[in-house]
């Protein structure tokens, strides 16, 4: 975990259920807020219920899940197959031990709909429901658009969100700028259904160059939650 | 306009809709269910039809009705279900009509694995139907060419009255990478006077068939076809050639495997000194043969290494373009599985004799 001066805390829950728009990037924040938690020496584990997309899912990063002792519980038989097959272990997130769960779902409302077999058991759960967002999603580009996923994942999960996460970016061509313009598109969100921003994500090269600009980080109105890109694709060494 | 972030899926079906497409018609299929999910949602908001076929095959013979109606036109599927749409696709051909064909390969044969693959490439560029036909065969290998290609393939479709696909490997699909759209309008229809719109009592009747009662017309039929294949070849090659302008190694390698063997030649280069430039074509029918044979024959060049992630498909075709030239070794993997840039530069050290 980062101790630098501006970071996100990562103060989880025993359960941290993550959603929003496909593509827009929960699968990064889920694995890099796996992987920190560890490292910051609680005992965690990453459930990747992606039951929408085939490729670039968390169970992917397993290497590094395992480098950092994160274990991982993956739905789809294994990741590898186009069904919505859930482990019958994913209701052991329920037992109330000190193992952190960290729940990539899958994108959209379709993702999420899931949630709505475990209405029972979050009912008595300490849980957070972080809805990600990525203002460079042409779906979420504007807080109309964003608003719209907000609210139909809600309805499809049968849960309430409890913070924003605010990950706009453009993969290698992002800049501190894009980051800043998606910052105040989902504080608008924020504002308008009344919960927190909790961070700003962002690579460390956008991190130091907000560091380094009094301008800038007088601007960031969240903390930041620096990410390492763990889901390379397979030509980028 | 500004860049946004776009999978490649979603990507194409919006560059299709700034081409003018008018009917899309598919079956779901993974890893390209985001295409007729994009087009359900957002085909019918610029006045499009989008429908959910009961199967690959009666998608296909949709598209043939639709083509013949003069509009712009499409289906997409992924390996297994554009095997199903074949019988279609040379009626299609055979009847001359434009439309685009989508193929967001995955591993095979048969149902295969549902990650990435380049396995079709025999079934694109020979014809997996029956019968002398051709169909225009683009490959990208970035969101944003595939955005670029979606709407040459509509044009090159209505241009020669014939059909264009878009062969793209399961990574264009699935990947996320910034998209920045052209300043173009969409552009007006063409005039197709050979749809069958109507006489309206007007004209003589339009007909579009494949089948033909005298071998002497058929004959005379294929005869036309062949010139217009001729023109095509003649035409409509493209392709990239990228790397050092003295190369030792050139990699010869369509679609995202070209991003590999440019990876390997960046290990090689560092590691070893190592020369290397990447041949890639863009159309894969027609094949630019020419070009590939002068890149081949540079003096530097001393190996080609082919890459794909089938057993050695294209490599036909490098070696159509070779022409016994120069070496030639193949490195590759089929059914979803995908090489490292490391393997592909050991791989090219061997195929220089070195270790």
């Amino acid at each position: 975990m980062r101790d630098k001066k501006g970071t996100f805390p990562l103060n989880l829950k025993k359960i941290t259920l993550i959603a929003g728009h496909f593509g827009s990037g929960k699968t990064e924040f889920a694995v890099n807020l796996a992987l920190q938690s560890a490292q910051s020496g609680h005992a965690t584990r990453l459930v990747d219920l992606d039951i929408v997309n085939p490729y670039f899912r968390s169970f992917e990063a397993k290497n590094q899940l395992d480098a950092a002792g994160v274990d991982l519980l993956v739905s789809s038989m294994g990741g590898y197959a186009d069904i919505p097959a859930i482990p019958g272990d994913v209701a052991g997130i329920f037992i109330k031990n000190e193992t952190r769960e960290i729940v990539d779902l899958g994108g959209d409302p379709d993702g999420v709909r899931l949630l709505g077999m475990y209405e029972r058991q979050l009912n008595n759960a300490d849980f957070d429901f972080f809805f990600v967002f990525n203002a460079n999603r042409p779906e979420t580009a504007t807080v109309e658009k964003g608003l719209r996923y907000f609210e139909n994942i809600e309805f499809s999960s049968k849960q309430k969100f409890t913070a924003l996460i605010n990950n706009t970016h453009l993969i290698h061509e992002t800049t501190v700028e894009e980051v800043l313009r998606g910052q105040d598109l989902a504080l608008e969100i924020a504002d308008k259904v009344g919960l927190p921003l909790l961070c700003n994500v962002m690579t460390e090269d956008i991190f130091e160059k907000i560091q380094a600009e009094p301008d800038y980080l007088a601007e960031l109105k969240a903390p930041a939650f620096v990410i390492e890109l763990q889901l390379k694709k397979p030509w980028e060494i | 306009m500004a860049k946004e972030l776009w999978k490649g899926n979603e990507a194409m079906a919006e560059a299709a809709i700034r081409a003018g497409l008018k009917c899309y018609f598919g079956y779901p299929i993974t890893p390209q269910s985001e295409i007729p999910e994009y087009f359900s949602l957002h085909l019918p908001e610029h006045g499009g039809v989008f429908l959910q076929a009961e199967s690959e095959i009666a998608a296909i013979n949709m598209v043939y009705g639709a083509a013949g109606s003069g509009v712009r036109t499409m289906t997409s599927s992924s390996s297994p279900g554009i095997s199903l749409k074949q019988e279609g696709i040379s009626y299609i051909a055979g009847s001359e009509l434009p439309c685009v064909i989508l193929n967001v390969m995955r591993g095979g044969p048969g149902l295969g694995t549902i990650q990435p693959a380049q396995g079709d490439y025999f079934q694109a560029t020979r014809g997996g139907g029956n019968g002398d036909y051709r169909v225009i065969v683009l490959a990208p290998a970035n969101v944003q060419e595939a955005t670029d290609l979606m709407r040459l393939a509509f044009d090159l479709a209505d241009k020669y009255r014939m059909p264009a696909m878009i062969l793209a490997d399961g990574m264009i699909g699935q990947m996320m990478e910034p998209v920045e759209w052209p300043d173009e309008p969409t552009p007006e229809p063409i005039a197709k006077p050979w749809a069958t719109t109507g006489t309206k009592g007007e004209r003589r009747h339009n007909i579009i068939n494949s089948l033909f009662m005298e071998p002497e017309a058929c004959a005379r039929h294929n005869e036309k076809l062949d010139q217009k294949y001729r023109t095509v070849a003649a035409n409509e090659t493209r392709f990239e050639l990228i790397g050092d302008e003295e190369p030792e190694i050139l990699f010869a390698a369509f679609g995202t495997p070209s991003r590999l063997a440019r990876a390997a030649g960046k290990i090689l280069e560092e590691e070893d000194g190592i020369k290397t430039a990447v041949f890639r074509p863009i159309s894969l029918w027609p094949y630019p043969y020419d070009a590939l044979y002068d890149a081949i024959n540079q003096e530097s060049v001393k190996a080609v290494v082919t890459v794909e992630l089938n057993t050695g498909q294209m490599l036909d075709d490098v070696k159509i373009a070779n022409q016994g030239s120069k070496p030639i070794s193949f490195i590759g993997k089929a059914g979803g599985m995908i090489p490292t840039p490391r393997e592909i530069a050991v791989a090219a050290k061997e195929a220089l004799g070195r270790k």
